[in-house]
């Protein structure tokens, strides 16, 4: 018989911002249910209560513990009144994953709308600037912190279908994590950002069924097997050494010789 | 005679942001300046007339052409405003050099306010953002455009002086820079970052006590200050028909400082960027 490993995160406290949807989710609920199987209890964030419930009843049907928080990250006082209410609840706040994130297909820049780019630098970019500064006056005295940033392979290169606005917004959120992981090492807080390709995303896939091209080895990424995995990976007490790092999550496929061609055909993008 | 030289800019307009206060100032007006004496006609912006004005008034008197656009970048009106009445000046807009910069105070990650941070965006990203669409919106019909986007080395480094907002801004800049270059790169416009160092201009010289110079260049490979000067002849370059097929990158400026590994607790009185 062997020995029963020991979970990861047992007795640690995560929130995941846009992580609803349960089975309909993305990247957001399949890191929620990772960090919960290994022992985390997690806040798991959303624009509404349907979405968060969904999530939340998923872990709690699987056995872990989970509770909803609803809010936009995009908003300053939204951002700290969540982080607050995290801590009241479940007594402290370990690991943040600054998921929420929003893309679509965005135009040019020549016709890209004023409200359009400001919403999603707000959603991608200082979303995750408000809620790393409400939990790090919380892990800051308490000398023990994880923020993981999901970024996207687009903060090296360009987004794939997503525009200038997520470019723009996912590169500076790489910055925000190094920085941000220099100022905060002293105290036992790591910061890291994960750069991932593809994302199985069922509600995605069905508006948008051509943009499956491949699956297992070369398809999407699993956001609980892979994606969740790594962010408990990173969120473990002795991995301390990982800071301010920017991981590609890509299959080793996206540091290729770039294909225009290839891209705008895929992305259908307005690449021009 | 004209046309032989290299990084001629001859018949060309450039748009500079952030380029007051001539000799007083920082790099911006010395980029003005060089692109000036290259060629090119220069309309030189910054937030009021007189800072503005203190520029015009430098080139003009070396017999350069250049003219005063006042503007708050940050205001979408007043960018989009800007580059119509350069261009209604002038009849036309070859070159953008995105300068103006806002340096958040410092503070660490979790004591920054909103208004730093809502404040650097607004100048280093969505002023960019603003000014790179009016332009692109002229310059692909023409087929020729030259956007230079001035971030920094904290860019893909740190910042001791300018904190988290500083930083993720000024690298959010050069993902605008990526991503507009790749959309536009066939119709003749570049888009490019350059990242400064430490760069000694007259404000540095007025504010920074010798001592403190000199320890920060000592912790440069290449033992000193690099000049606005040299930042400007890198614009000068980007600027040029030459540099058709540099787009999408992001050039240090740096005198090796990058390329060194950091840490050994960085000491925010030695620090530039």
């Amino acid at each position: 018989m062997g020995q029963q490993e020991e979970r990861w995160l047992e007795g640690m406290v995560a929130l995941v911002t846009g992580a609803g949807r349960g089975e309909d989710g993305g990247g957001g609920a399949g890191i929620s249910r990772y960090l919960a199987r290994q022992g985390a209890k997690v806040a798991v964030n959303d624009l509404t209560e349907e979405f968060t419930e969904a999530t939340v009843d998923q872990i709690r049907s699987r056995g872990g513990e989970a509770w909803g928080i609803v809010g936009d990250v995009s908003d300053p006082a939204d951002a700290n009144r969540m982080v607050d209410a995290v801590v009241r609840h479940f007594g402290r706040i370990d690991i943040l994953v600054n998921n929420a994130a929003i893309g679509g297909l965005i135009p040019a820049v020549e016709r890209l709308p004023d409200e359009v780019w400001h919403r999603q630098v707000a959603v991608d970019l200082s979303g995750p600037f408000y809620m790393s500064r409400a939990a790090l006056r919380y892990m800051i005295p308490q000398g023990f912190g994880r923020i993981v940033n999901i970024a996207s392979l687009a903060a090296v290169r360009t987004g794939f279908v997503s525009g200038s606005t997520y470019t723009t917004a996912k590169t500076g959120l790489l910055g925000l994590t190094r920085q941000m992981a220099f100022e905060v090492a002293q105290f036992g807080i790591t910061v890291n950002a994960l750069m991932p390709t593809g994302i199985r995303n069922p509600r995605i896939l069905r508006m948008r069924p051509e943009w499956l091209q491949a699956e297992g080895s070369l398809g999407p990424l699993d956001p609980e097997e892979e994606i969740g995995k790594l962010v408990a990976f990173l969120s473990r007490r002795d991995v301390t050494f990982i800071s301010g790092a920017a991981l590609p999550l890509d299959r080793g496929l996206g540091s290729a010789l770039g294909n225009f061609e290839a891209y705008k055909q895929r992305s259908g993008k307005d690449a021009g | 005679m004209q046309g032989t030289r290299l990084c001629d800019l001859s018949g060309m307009v450039a748009l500079v942001t952030g380029a007051g206060g001539g000799s007083k100032g920082g790099m911006g007006p010395v980029i003005a300046r060089s692109l000036a004496q290259a060629g090119a006609r220069v309309a030189v912006n910054d937030r009021t007339a007189d800072w503005a004005e203190a520029t015009v008034r430098e080139l003009r008197d070396a017999g350069l052409e250049a003219e005063a656009f006042p503007a708050d970048v940050a205001d979408v009106r007043q960018a989009d405003q800007l580059v119509e009445r350069v261009i209604e000046r002038f009849g036309q807009l070859d070159i953008l050099v995105n300068k103006a910069e806002y340096h958040a105070s410092g503070q660490r990650a979790d004591e920054v306010s909103d208004e730093e941070w809502e404040r650097s965006l607004a100048v280093n990203v969505h002023a960019p953002f603003y000014l790179s669409r009016a332009a692109v919106r002229h310059m692909r019909p023409r087929k020729f455009g030259r956007i230079i986007n001035v971030s920094n080395i904290s860019a893909i480094r740190t910042s001791l002086l300018h904190g988290v907002p500083y930083v993720a801004t000024k690298e959010a800049l050069y993902g605008l820079t990526r991503h507009l270059a790749i959309e536009v790169a066939q119709h003749g416009i570049t888009v490019n970052a350059i990242l400064p160092g430490f760069i000694l201009t007259p404000r540095l010289v007025e504010g920074w006590p010798e001592e403190r110079r000199n320890a920060v260049a000592a912790t440069v490979p290449a033992l000193r200050a690099g000049t606005p000067e040299e930042v400007a002849a890198l614009v000068v370059f980007l600027a040029s028909r030459e540099a058709g097929y540099i787009t999408g990158a992001a050039i240090p400026i740096d005198g090796a400082v990058s390329v060194v590994p950091g840490g050994g607790g960085g000491r925010r009185e030695n620090a530039f960027v």
